[in-house]
């Protein structure tokens, strides 16, 4: 087992022992390596992120104050939205910050607490194959997270009237010869037609939206070495979101994948359709870790 | 908790965080004193937070991934 050191620019404090009351908090695991970590604290706000090295791995911890994250003050902590919302992206700022050494990165969740640094050393030493096989596989790849939303109004104008540059897609026959019926006819006799064509509009703008979000998803995917899809959420000041997805993109690759999503943006952008863009991040919809325990 | 969400722009990013860290980073048991996995009431807390979301919306024929690995 090899010496548990420190990250470069904190030195440790003469007087700093293990403490018992204090876990070890860990972050990610890494292949072994040089690792130049910025001084970063982590989701204790008073401890530094440091490295743990064993021979094949390396693991980013912290140490935390038990009683600030035993259970009851984890419980406590996450049914409150500030403490959660804080204490998670102070997370994030440590994986973000190892995201971006471009090193391959085995995300943990958030508050994964260990007993001491031996207990952690002996994770890394029990599951260095499978954890290492799985870092070469993730190597050179990054995750990127794409959400698609559709501004009904938005769709439901271009289907309508139609510009040539972008709209002869979005109209069908039904809707078109409704239009014209109605153009022929009186306030009171077109009524009726009216309220038809509004419901042939949704009908075709939810159709749209589908299939925009599908065809999206497939053109990414085929970008992508691996692609997933993830439950949709709906927002009361959202436009509708019809595409929640997340794409591990090959780094060398990632100039298409972009490209493709920029040319779609442009076709669909008028007619209400907005891409969101998340990452890079850590793996954390493609790890596949399969530890004996 | 409530399972009427309005949820605005903002905070689509931070439960893209919340999904990723709480639902999606691996866990390895050995000596572990606390995962957040293990503590269940809240977690299953959160992810009837999360999954009353996933329920108000979802697509046809865009299908789930297993969230447990």
């Amino acid at each position: 087992m090899s010496e548990q050191s420190t990250a470069p620019f904190i030195p440790p404090q003469a007087d700093e022992q293990h403490d018992s009351d204090e876990s070890i908090c860990l972050y990610a695991i890494l292949p072994a390596g040089l690792l130049a970590l910025m001084p970063l604290a982590g989701i204790d706000a008073d401890r530094p992120v440091y490295i743990l090295e064993s021979s094949h791995l390396q693991a980013v911890v912290s140490r935390v104050r038990a009683a600030r994250f035993d259970l009851p003050a984890l419980e406590a902590g996450l049914s409150n939205p500030d403490w959660l919302e804080t204490h998670v992206r102070a997370h994030q700022q440590v994986l973000d910050s190892l995201v971006a050494t471009g090193q391959p990165v085995l995300p943990m969740r958030f508050c994964t607490l260990y007993r001491d640094e031996a207990a952690v050393q002996s994770i890394l030493s029990a599951h260095a194959e499978p954890m290492r096989v799985e870092l070469d596989r993730l190597g050179g790849k990054q995750e990127w997270g794409v959400k698609l939303f559709v501004h009904g109004k938005m769709l439901r104008a271009t289907i309508l009237s139609p510009d040539g540059s972008s709209g002869d897609w979005a109209q069908n026959d039904e809707i078109m010869a409704l239009q014209t019926k109605i153009d022929g006819l009186s306030a009171g006799a077109a009524f009726l037609f009216k309220k038809k064509l509004a419901a042939a509009v949704d009908e075709r703008a939810e159709e749209l939206a589908f299939s925009i979000a599908l065809r999206s998803h497939e053109r990414l995917s085929s970008c992508a070495a691996e692609a997933v899809t993830n439950a949709l959420y709906k927002g009361k000041d959202l436009p509708q979101m019809f595409l929640n997805a997340a794409y591990l993109v090959v780094e060398a690759e990632s100039a298409a994948f972009f490209e493709s999503l920029g040319q779609m943006d442009q076709l669909y952008s008028a007619a209400g359709v907005r891409y969101e863009v998340s990452g890079p991040w850590p793996a954390y919809n493609f790890i596949q870790l399969q530890l004996d325990d | 908790m409530t399972t009427d969400l309005a949820i605005r722009h903002k905070d689509v990013a931070l439960l893209e965080l919340l999904d990723r860290v709480l639902d999606k980073g691996v866990v390895v048991t050995g000596d572990l004193t606390i995962s957040v996995a293990n503590i269940d009431l809240i977690y299953v807390g959160l992810r009837v937070l999360l999954c009353s979301v996933e329920k108000m919306h979802q697509m046809q024929y865009m299908t789930n991934q297993p969230k447990d690995r």
